[in-house]
């Protein structure tokens, strides 16, 4: 059943899944890096393409590592990040910071995703004949 | 394929960790500054409004913690250590970079927090010798119960907040720096007093005059930098200090003989810094009882040189501005007396050049050996000798280590001669002989600053007052006191070398015994006043005393400011609040008063509108006034030519109390004084005017003097640049582009003791929160708030309770 219906309910789920875990564990731990092994398991859930590997990955750890930068921003606007930027000699007018925390949360993320995922590929390949058609003679 | 695929992934993933937490260029530990957990992104609740825990060990009583609605700490405490335990927590709580930072910059410990960049300057720091002299500060303190009980609970209170703090609470600065605070320590406090000692007097001019002298001859020295300008309003009445003529013994003998090829390599003196103190009595403020006021004028920083506290104790109050790292109040009030600081500006600072063995040209023997020295005196050598006035004399050494944040570490020697440290660069004299440079500093003798300050916290009298300064030495400061019982006092405390006339304003020669210091003059003598009859005391960084007064004393006085002051006090009569703040407002200069004119009368008239404008300013350095900017950069430009080819980098320009005799002067009778023969003091205001005319941008002062608050580690993003305002550094309101009156404050005696206060920057050093510019907008426009000792605030920010810790 491959529908763009099922591959949106489980997109969503993955970024659902990846995003609280991830936010749930950190706060718990007060580790930083706890975020990877949870979309590394995350991504062994079930197969997903690559390209919503990626977009949960990007989506799910900018979300989180921008969250308290996003509170902030709301409360009290966009005047320390310009400070911060200037400071740091980083280019973006108060985005530059802003920028560099979503790029490494969402990288952080879809590196776990995209192995967890790999892993499931390499202990659990599709099968042929379900996919094409075509006998599958590994089993 | 697909097993490569894995590892490829897993690959880029440990990858991708390693660059988080390795090294990428000049960057390093990227996630210490992203992650969202303890990274430099702000959390909403900020760590600075988090109360302290409810019990905490080091406190021997309750303590009570408001925080006002103007955000200054109000700490209620039943004794001493626990005021200071909670003075030493809140100042860690908001300002442990400033405290951290400070003190390494003093001791030259910025490499093991900044990496190689920063070597260079701690080597140069180490040079200074502060952590030698705080260590010899730390012994004086130790051995005072008070100043001992004070810093012990400073420092368990900053300590105890060192314990508490998680990474992700540490200051922005600390993250971006990728350290943790080493702990706090007594010889910490100590050290920044010292550093602040070294700020107030360490910047001293005796090489460019004496590079002056090389140049120039003793002739042009001695004409233009005389020991007194014709006009000091001098602070004190030399009639109540002693003789007044010039005792044969302290007259040098050879005050030149040391002279020196000219020294190049060394750093310009910091100016700017002073510093306004006056006090009114009853008979001359509409209250009947004295008005204090006190500016500081230190250098502009975010968060301020000063911490704002309120400290109660067993009820007794003290209010006012401390240094972050010093327990107790440096400058305020308590119930029942006031006092204000300005910095004395006496040299108590000079350079010597000395003689090593290992330098002397007959002296390359490898053991000890007599010799009979040029004063006819026969020696025993040692191997790395020095010859002082009184011999040859043996170094001591200090091992420095510096430590480098990802390099080696760096050890080294300094030399101390019985003056001080033995600097680096070798200078030759006129005879051709090797000489080092080292240096004598009051800065290195025993004293304790920090009692005279926790003394007068607790004064309830003008005369308990004078006595708490008895251990004060250095740096020399002009105190103020007001009492309500309607006494007024000045008295310029320090410790003052005694000198032979002419020695000290440019480097001696330690072989010379006249170029020494003679020993102190006892505190008998220094210029100290009490209850004048002219009903006003002031104190504006000029000479403490008129000429002649019989002790040699030299230093760099103000010359205008207290010209101004002294005209507004003279005609003081039942002043309040706003005539008091309206001085320490005031942009009016004496210099442009005084100047302007003259050079106008000298110069042929111009056609231009800028000349007009001159020709209508009323000499107030307005923000919004391009006279006031021409003016400015035309007395500059005038000075260069006329002064030409003295170099300001390395020579000494005389004074400018000298302008005005060389302005009037028709029948040429300074000209050959002057340092080149052809041109006029006509043609120079000519050219410097059309100069500054054709190129130079026509601004208005704010723009042109563009005052800016910097962050005290350089961040220009946490910096405040160009704040629209008036002043200049020869008008009461002393404001430069670096500089300026770092606390205002105004204080009446009439019970209950009240003022009037502002301050640039607010109690956090943390860039995220609202306490951290907040007063800069109000301080810029002379706007005050009022302030009570000892009143419990109406609507506090927040009100925390600790308790000392109930063991189970």
């Amino acid at each position: 059943m491959r529908t763009p219906f099922l591959a949106l309910i489980k997109w969503v789920f993955l970024l659902a899944l990846v995003t609280l875990s991830s936010a749930i564990l950190t706060k718990i731990s007060g580790v930083w890096w706890v975020a990877y092994p949870c979309a590394f398991f995350a991504g062994m859930l079930f197969r997903i393409s690559w390209l919503g590997i990626l977009s949960v990955g990007l989506l799910s750890g900018a979300l989180l590592w921008l969250l308290p930068s996003m509170l902030w921003v709301q409360s009290n606007g966009l005047g320390f990040f310009i400070a911060l930027d200037q400071s740091m000699g980083l280019p973006g007018h108060g985005f530059g910071f802003l920028f560099g925390t979503a790029l490494l949360g969402g990288l952080m993320h879809t590196f776990g995703l995209v192995t967890g995922q790999s892993l499931l590929r390499l202990i659990k390949p599709k099968s042929l004949k379900k996919s094409y058609g075509i006998p599958d003679y590994r089993a | 394929m697909r097993l490569f695929r894995f590892i490829f992934w897993l690959l880029v993933s440990v990858l991708f960790f390693f660059v988080l937490v390795g090294k990428v260029g000049p960057y390093q530990k990227l996630y210490l500054w992203f992650n969202p957990i303890s990274g430099l992104s702000p959390q909403e609740k900020l760590p600075d409004w988090q109360a302290p825990p409810n019990q905490m060990a080091g406190l021997k009583s309750s303590v009570d913690v408001y925080i006002d609605s103007a955000w200054v700490p109000v700490i209620y405490a039943e004794n001493d250590w626990d005021a200071y335990f909670m003075q030493g927590y809140l100042s860690a709580k908001w300002r442990i970079f400033q405290m951290d930072f400070i003190t390494r910059f003093a001791a030259g410990r910025l490499s093991e927090i900044i990496g190689p960049k920063a070597v260079d300057l701690d080597r140069k720091q180490r040079f200074l010798g502060l952590s030698y002299a705080a260590e010899i500060a730390l012994n004086a303190f130790e051995q005072d119960s008070l100043s001992k009980l004070a810093m012990d609970a400073y420092t368990a209170g900053v300590n105890t907040w060192l314990s508490q703090v998680a990474d992700k609470d540490l200051p922005l600065e600390c993250k971006l720096l990728q350290y943790k605070p080493a702990p706090w320590s007594n010889f910490k406090s100590a050290l920044l007093l010292k550093y602040m000692a070294d700020l107030l007097t360490g910047s001293v001019h005796d090489i460019q005059v004496q590079n002056t002298l090389s140049d120039f001859g003793p002739e042009f020295v001695g004409q233009w930098f005389p020991d007194y300008n014709p006009n000091p309003n001098a602070s004190i009445d030399p009639q109540k200090i002693g003789p007044t003529s010039i005792p044969d013994s302290l007259k040098a003998k050879d005050p030149f003989s040391s002279y020196l090829n000219k020294i190049t390599n060394f750093e310009d003196p910091v100016d700017g810094l002073g510093s306004n103190n006056w006090v009114l009595d009853g008979s001359r403020t509409a209250t009947g009882k004295p008005l204090l006021a006190n500016d500081p004028h230190l250098p502009l920083s975010l968060p301020s040189i000063w911490m704002e506290m309120h400290l109660v104790v067993q009820g007794r109050p003290v209010y006012g501005v401390t240094l972050p790292g010093a327990p107790g109040i440096i400058i305020g009030m308590n119930d029942a007396v006031a006092w204000g600081v300005t910095n004395g500006t006496v040299d108590v600072k000079d350079y010597l050049a000395v003689m090593l063995t290992s330098q002397h040209p007959k002296l390359w023997f490898s053991g000890d050996v007599k010799l009979t020295d040029r004063f006819g005196r026969d020696s025993t050598i040692a191997k790395n000798s020095y010859f002082s006035g009184q011999g040859w004399e043996s170094l001591s050494y200090r091992k420095e280590t510096i430590d480098i944040k990802g390099a080696p570490s760096k050890s080294f020697l300094i030399p101390y001669t019985k003056f001080g440290p033995l600097l680096r660069e070798t200078v030759k004299n006129q005879h051709g002989e090797n000489l080092r440079l080292t240096f004598q500093w009051t800065g290195f003798e025993p004293s304790n600053e920090l009692r005279s300050f926790l003394l007068l916290n607790k004064a309830t009298n003008v005369e308990e007052c004078l006595m708490a300064l008895s251990t004060f030495k250095c740096p020399p400061q002009n105190f103020v006191f007001a009492d309500t019982a309607g006494e007024i006092a000045l008295w310029q405390k320090g410790l003052f070398p005694s000198r032979k006339y002419d020695v000290g304003k440019w480097v001696g020669d330690a072989r010379n015994p006249d170029h020494l210091w003679q020993g102190f003059l006892p505190d008998s003598i220094s210029p100290c006043i009490k209850n004048p009859e002219r009903g006003f005391l002031f104190s504006a960084n000029q000479h403490p005393t008129p000429s002649p007064y019989p002790y040699a004393y030299t230093g760099f006085f103000e010359l205008w400011r207290n010209q101004r002051i002294l005209s507004r006090l003279e005609n003081a009569k039942q002043w309040n609040f706003q005539d008091m703040q309206a001085l320490q407002m005031d942009s009016y200069s004496e210099e442009a008063a005084t100047l302007l004119p003259l050079m106008l009368e000298k110069l042929p008239k111009q056609n231009t509108p800028m000349y007009d404008s001159l020709l209508q300013w009323d000499y107030v350095y307005r923000a919004p006034s391009q006279a006031a900017t021409f003016f400015h950069q035309w007395l500059y430009e005038f000075e260069q030519r006329l002064w030409h080819p003295l170099n300001p980098e390395l020579h000494e320009i005389p004074e400018r109390w000298v302008l005005p005799y060389i302005l009037k002067d028709n029948e040429g009778k300074y000209k050959p004084w002057m340092p080149k023969d052809s041109g006029s003091v006509s043609q120079w205001l000519l050219e410097a005017f059309r100069f500054c005319q054709d190129s130079l941008a026509q601004e208005a002062w704010q723009t042109f003097k563009a005052t800016k608050i910097q962050h005290l580690a350089r961040l220009e993003g946490f910096s405040v640049k160009a704040i629209a305002s008036s002043g200049h550094h020869t008008a009461p309101n002393a404001m430069t582009p670096t500089h300026g009156p770092s606390w205002r404050m105004v204080v009446s005696l009439k019970p209950p003791v009240n003022a009037r206060v502002s301050l640039p920057g607010g109690i956090s050093g943390n860039p995220a929160s609202e306490a951290y510019y907040q007063g800069i907008e109000d301080w810029s426009h002379g706007i005050y708030k009022m302030v009570i000792p000892g009143k419990i605030p109406e609507h506090p920010k927040f009100h925390w309770k600790c308790a000392p810790l109930s063991l189970p």
